[in-house]
């Protein structure tokens, strides 16, 4: 695993973002409409081609209507209006909303293989059968093995977050806040667990427990506690010499009610704003662990197990990794691109640069 | 300046001493019967009742600590639970090799990339080239490594005709975009000669290189495992894809580093003076801007190697390269050959953090700005 | 602005990278992929020996080799080489590493059998189509009528690495390594039928012979002088080596433990206590091997000069790199890949292992209260399990599966067999629920049951699809899932807390005897079921008397007509594994059923 917390978090201080002076010119919206019929040719009526051109059609078809769309959506809204990230927002709602909704919806089966048992495995995927996305090699189906994932990363990436919020963000602060040999101690321990290869130390924990979401949850938020340590700290001695705080200070008011009342809101809104890269990377992490067979066993479908299980072999059925794959990419994606633009704007040391 | 150094350093030692602490613990926490991991299918309880005994995991574990402790401090990791038992320091140093060679590979691919890719978006910043080169670096950043390595299996080993087929197409599309702006400036202005003179050259060369790739496009193996002879050839291709799968995510954070420092950079005095005097732009990029933006690309590539060489598992895994992350989780976290992971743990965090010191000391000693910047 | 410049040098830096990258490899002249299409014939010549031994045949199964010069070996030698050829190398891509050169700290067969073999050589090499042994190192193994008593001549003229000559005694010292070494943490599958030779009574009468007696008679004893125990090891080196290591043994370690250590990481020791085609010219315990050729081999020449042994990862990436002409040699243990190779048209040296494939059912191993060991059980889980769908899912069609515990097609397969392995219970789902229920209703069970499998490739997908089948008939499976030493060894063996269990007892030519034996004798200590059963034990007892193929047939359908009828594992597959070559390749021998020797074979050009 090469992305770690701290990694994107450096890449993200150190983006300018210049506006996008030369807007999409207008004309190229025909794009959309073109692109969609690509697409549309390509996965459904052109059966008997190979995949290979029919997968070039579809992206094809998905880089002209982005185009298109771009076009579009810059005459109504603006030049610096940015598609890419409204579109990724979209995309984790759509995401958000599948993970919530996927216990209800009427799918095929995609988690007891006592259920498919004469049913065909391996299917490729065909958007208008039973088995839009194909089935494994259980016969499970894919679609509902990818939203059931969906659930399952981001219940583990979210609670890991949460954790890592709730307790790197109040020992930074008071790390900030106290200074002192307590901040040094903390600096230590931070620098401890930094200094472990992440996902080794990964590997390690997930040997030692069970694995299920909450205690996935617990692991991962290792990786996330010292990051939000001194981003917390950091943000913290930014705003501790600001006039609010010394007022209340002066005001008599106590520790608590200062690290409460004061400084505490406003360390949230930055640390939050960094919760996406950090989910990014956590999903991310989580796969992993799921790649090298120590996270959350098949048939339980995640991500991770789908694309293990799948790239057994996917020279001769690529759809086994790639779909998953690219489920996982997207909302990776989704989520850097929306958390930049979160970053940008909340985070009071990004504005300053 | 010296008394600075020497808090940092003494800072170091009780980091160390809790990841020491952290990884004998961890490791002991760890489920599982080393001695099961001597044995085969064919074993007997009272194999394993022998095997136990000659482990010595009888001792209290707070004793195995301070054994264990002084052994490494002496240079002695143990030995390893796995028959022929060798010293655990041997296995590091003969699996560092690889991972050394394939985290290098990695970091200078994403080097040479992303100097080109920062320089270049960076001087045409907001420019559609610009926001082509930041949508892919969000690409290149989003794509887990373990899903780049199994990618690019797919596609230059199991369907190798489509990266080369793609490469003629794109290389294609730049020989005639060179092609049409030779030619038209051949008909506008015949008298500047250096104009079209220079995209005929530029047009030459590419077709010949695009042919020549062509032509020469290697067989990428499926494994890495065996190429570890003295032909350097061999090495590099053996070790492209890996290095490549690991080398997407850093072309990202190095392009996007560089362009912001360039940004900065082009904007400062003497840059713009240069630009006044009419020097070429090349030599202003890369002569003038290049040198002091790449400051803090150094200290990144720095910590990254470090990073890199605890974090290649997943790569070593799939391309079945035998470095040292695959010891520590193969040989040793998942069969619980805990002398393994407890001696490449220490070794990769000690190396990691005195890294990190090394870097924040140059840091400090050669950038004063930092020194009076920082909080 | 001229930008073009710009432009121009970075494609430029960027093509060179790339260019680097790509570089030239026209120069790896030795590796020929297999893209030239073979002929689909086996490549050795051990395949073109007569298929199985006369029926009538009353000759002991152990056949002296022709004199010395004559033997076959020559003939091959003679399209070979005069010399070792220079810049000829083998890229074999194994199995799985080996750990130790050392016979006795080596697994063996599968893992790190071809390695060692050709380090070592062997006494006699076992030819898997014909159930016979030949003379390699020995010139003759001739029992007596009650194959207790079998007397070995060796060859004369050998010299080990050192210098010393090799004679008889060293036989019996070597083999005593064995003995001595049980439960030093040896870990080694032929060890235990040492047991079997009553070194008491052993004589060495001279120089070249050895008179080995046995504790009971055993007609395939001559396997295993073609398996470790046949490798010799200079049994001086090892004296000397003792007195060295006998200071630093501890209550912990001891001195024979420390030499085994010693052994597998320096090259000269084995290369002067060994005699075989190879010496071992660099070795990284569990990663790879490289053997160079010998000098002095007393087979002749030994024409290629290296094999370079390393492990891509699976069997299925030993054939991909094969197919990607990374090896010229690749071990194949897996289906699908086998399929894939037959239909590339890749030379193939192959051999099905039987019971390859199996479910243990735990039957109360020390007095453990499971559900196995109601029969019912047993049967309800035959009755649910549908053979083709773990084919179907697990290895897409390719697998060979079978109900027997000999498939057709291998050796001591016949149509007593068949037709009682057809009488265990087969695939019928609503018998396996009324089963299920029965039993629920008459012992308060809940239908719970522990399926404990291997992780490696495809193991997850034959887990899920058992684990999918049995719930449908009622049960309610929880599997454990992991590596063979962190789940297996301690669920099955350690703890002997399981179910169900994914194994297979691997039984070729070779090691059917032994293999049997082990696993399904009431009385033996590796018996993973607590399986016992008096008729089992009787007709296991045949087993080790059958004094030809015939008998040896009988035998083992009388073994799989106890097993029909109680049922003490499920067999459901015959594992294929064997060789993938380059067509360019001559001349590789059998050692054993999937140990090959190349110490005749050669590179054509």
């Amino acid at each position: 695993m090469s992305e770690t917390t701290n990694d994107t978090i450096a890449l993200g201080e150190a983006e300018v973002r210049a506006r996008s002076a030369e807007p999409r010119p207008f004309w190229l919206w025909p794009l959309l409409p073109i692109g969609i019929a690509v697409i549309f040719v390509g996965t459904m009526v052109l059966n008997d081609v190979t995949a290979e051109i029919r997968v070039a059609l579809v992206l094809a078809g998905i880089v002209g209507g982005y185009f298109g769309l771009d076009a579009l959506c810059q005459r109504r809204w603006g030049s610096s209006f940015d598609t890419s990230a409204w579109l990724s927002g979209f995309w984790l709602v759509l995401i958000g909303l599948s993970a919530i909704t996927v216990a209800w919806l009427p799918l095929q089966e995609s988690k007891l293989v006592k259920n498919t048992i004469g049913d065909t495995p391996r299917l490729r995927p065909d958007l208008f059968s039973e088995h839009p996305l194909g089935t494994n090699s259980q016969a499970l189906d894919i679609l509902g093995g990818v939203m059931w994932g969906a659930r399952t990363s981001l219940i583990i990436s979210l609670g890991a977050v949460a954790i890592g919020l709730l307790i790197g963000g109040i020992i930074g602060i008071a790390a900030g806040y106290y200074r002192g040999p307590f901040d040094s101690g903390v600096g230590i321990l931070a620098d401890s667990l930094l200094a472990f290869p992440p996902l080794i130390l990964l590997v390690a924990m997930a040997t030692i427990f069970t694995q299920n979401q909450w205690t996935m949850a617990l692991e991962l938020s290792l990786l996330g506690i010292p990051t939000y340590i001194r981003l917390a700290r950091a943000n913290t001695l930014t705003f501790a010499q600001r006039e609010f705080v010394l007022a209340a200070k002066s005001m008599g008011s106590g520790d608590r009610r200062v690290i409460f009342r004061e400084l505490m809101p406003n360390v949230a809104l930055p640390m939050v704003s960094y919760a996406f890269l950090v989910t990014a990377v956590l999903i991310v992490a989580e796969a992993s662990l799921s790649f090298l067979g120590v996270g959350i066993q098949p048939p339980e479908p995640t991500w991770g197990n789908m694309i293990e299980a799948g790239q057994e072999n996917y020279k001769d059925h690529p759809h086994l990794v790639f779909v998953p794959g690219i489920v996982m990419f997207m909302t990776v994606f989704a989520l850097n691109r929306v958390g930049d633009k979160a970053r940008e704007r909340w985070d009071p040391r990004e504005a300053q640069i | 300046m010296l008394r600075v150094i020497g808090l940092k350093l003494v800072r170091l030692v009780p980091v160390l001493f809790l990841v020491s602490l952290a990884t004998f613990f961890l490791v002991d926490l760890i489920p599982g019967d080393p001695a099961a991991n001597m044995l085969g299918t064919d074993a007997t309880i009272e194999d394993l009742e022998a095997v136990r005994k000659s482990l010595g995991l009888d001792k209290p574990i707070t004793d195995r600590y301070v054994d264990w402790l002084s052994g490494a401090l002496s240079g002695d990791l143990g030995l390893s639970l796995r028959s022929p038992n060798e010293p655990v320091t041997d296995l590091i140093q003969r699996s560092v090799g690889p991972t050394l060679r394939l985290s290098a590979m990695a970091l200078g691919m994403s080097f040479t990339i992303a100097i080109f890719l920062g320089v270049w978006s960076a001087q045409a910043a907001g420019t559609r080239v610009d926001r082509l080169v930041s949508g892919t670096m969000f690409g290149f950043i989003s794509v887990p490594t373990f899903l780049a390595g199994l990618l690019f299996i797919f596609f230059f080993v199991f369907r190798e005709s489509i990266p080369r087929w793609l490469w003629v197409i794109g290389m294609g599309l730049i020989v005639l975009r060179l092609l049409y702006l030779a030619i038209s400036r051949l008909v506008e202005d015949r008298a500047h000669f250096s104009g079209w003179f220079g995209y005929a050259i530029a047009t030459l060369v590419v077709a010949g290189l695009m042919m020549w790739v062509f032509v020469q496009w290697p067989d990428f193996p499926r494994t890495a495992s065996h190429r570890y002879d003295d032909n350097w050839r061999e090495q590099i291709r053996s070790l492209f894809l890996p290095a490549l799968a690991l080398a997407l995510s850093e072309i990202a954070v190095f392009t996007r580093l560089l362009r912001a420092d360039m940004l900065s950079t082009l904007q400062e005095q003497f840059v713009l003076s240069a630009r006044a005097k009419g020097m070429p732009t090349w030599r202003i990029l890369f002569r003038d801007a290049l040198r002091p933006s790449s400051f803090s690309l150094i200290t990144v590539a720095g910590i990254t190697l470090g990073r890199l060489i605890g974090g290649t598992v997943i790569i070593e895994t799939i391309f079945g390269l035998d470095g040292l992350g695959k010891l520590i989780v193969g040989t040793g976290v998942i069969p619980k050959n805990y002398t393994i992971v407890q001696g490449g743990v220490l070794v990769l965090a000690v190396g990691y953090v005195m890294l990190n010191a090394i870097i924040d000391i140059s840091y400090q000693y050669l950038d004063p700005r930092i020194r009076r910047g920082r909080v | 602005m001229r930008s073009w410049l710009f432009k121009l040098l970075a494609l430029l830096m960027v093509f060179g990278l790339v260019a680097a990258a790509c570089g030239n490899d026209d120069d790896d002249g030795v590796t020929t992929g297999p893209d030239e299409p073979a002929p689909a014939e086996p490549s050795d010549d051990g395949d073109d020996a007569p298929a199985p031994a006369d029926d009538g045949d009353d000759e002991p199964a152990a056949e002296p080799a022709d004199d010395g010069e004559e033997a076959p070996a020559d003939e091959v030698m003679m399209d070979g080489c005069e010399a070792t050829v220079p810049g000829t190398k083998v890229n074999y891509a194994v199995f799985s590493p080996n750990a130790n050169m050392d016979p006795t700290g080596s697994s063996g067969a599968l893992v790190g059998g071809t390695q060692i073999v050709n380090v070592w050589d062997v006494l006699m090499a076992f030819d898997p189509a014909a159930g016979v042994s030949n003379g390699q190192a020995a010139e003759s193994l001739t029992p007596n009528d009650d194959f207790t008593e079998w007397t070995l001549k060796i060859r004369s003229g050998i010299t080990y690495g050192n210098g010393d000559a090799f004679i008889a005694q060293d036989v019996v010292d070597s083999m005593l390594r064995f003995f001595d070494s049980r439960g030093d943490g040896m870990n080694n599958r032929a060890a235990g039928s040492v047991g079997l030779i009553d070194f008491d009574n052993t004589e060495v009468p001279d120089d070249s012979t050895v008179i080995f007696r046995l504790h009971r008679g055993w007609s395939t004893f001559h396997t295993l002088l073609g398996d470790e125990p046949g490798m010799i090891v200079n049994p001086r080196i090892i004296a000397q080596l003792l007195d060295e290591e006998a200071a630093n043994a501890t209550e912990e370690t001891s001195a024979a433990r420390l030499v085994r250590n010693r052994m597998a990481v320096t090259p000269d020791l084995v290369n002067a206590a060994s005699f075989g085609p190879y010496e071992v010219a660099e070795v990284e315990p569990n990663v790879r091997t490289v053997l160079r050729a010998r000098d002095n081999y007393w087979g002749g020449p030994v024409c290629i000069e290296e094999i370079e042994f390393t492990f891509p990862g699976s069997s299925v990436a030993n054939w991909e790199a094969f197919q990607a002409g990374d090896f010229n040699a690749a071990f194949l243990r897996d289906p699908r890949v086998f399929a894939d190779a037959r239909e590339a048209g890749a030379v193939l040296s192959s051999e099905d292992q039987n019971i390859g494939g199996l479910f243990l059912f735990n039957q109360g191993v020390r007095g453990a209260e499971v559900i196995g060991k109601d029969i019912r059980i047993r049967r309800a889980i035959h009755h649910a399990i549908n053979r083709d769908i773990i084919n179907e899912r697990a290895f897409e069609g390719k697998l060979k599966t079978t109900n027997a515990i000999a498939a057709e097609g291998t050796l001591l397969w016949s149509p007593e067999l068949q037709e009682c392995a057809d009488q265990a219970p087969s695939y019928d789902p609503d018998a396996a629920a009324a089963l299920v229920e029965e039993v629920k209703a008459d012992t308060g069970w809940d239908g719970s049951m522990l399926l404990v499998h291997a992780d490696t490739d495809p193991g997850p997908e034959i887990a899920q699809a058992v684990e999918g089948m049995l719930e449908a008939a009622g049960f309610d499976i929880e599997v454990d899932l992991g590596p063979v030493t962190t789940v297996l060894i301690p669920r099955v063996i350690i703890q002997a807390d399981y179910e169900m269990a994914g194994w297979g007892f691997n039984a070729d030519g070779a090691t059917w005897v032994a293999s049997l034996n082990d696993n399904l004798l009431s009385t033996s200590g590796s018996n993973r079921m607590a399986f016992a059963h008096p008729d089992m034990d009787a007709a296991l007892g045949e087993l080790y008397g059958a004094a030809n193929v015939d008998d040896q047939r009988a035998a083992i359908a009388a073994v799989q007509c106890v097993w029909s009828e109680q049922l003490p594992a499920m067999v459901y597959s015959v594992t294929e594994e064997g060789l993938a070559l380059a067509p360019n390749i001559k001349g590789v021998q059998r050692a054993g059923a999937t140990i090959f020797l190349f110490g005749n074979a050669y590179i054509e050009n």
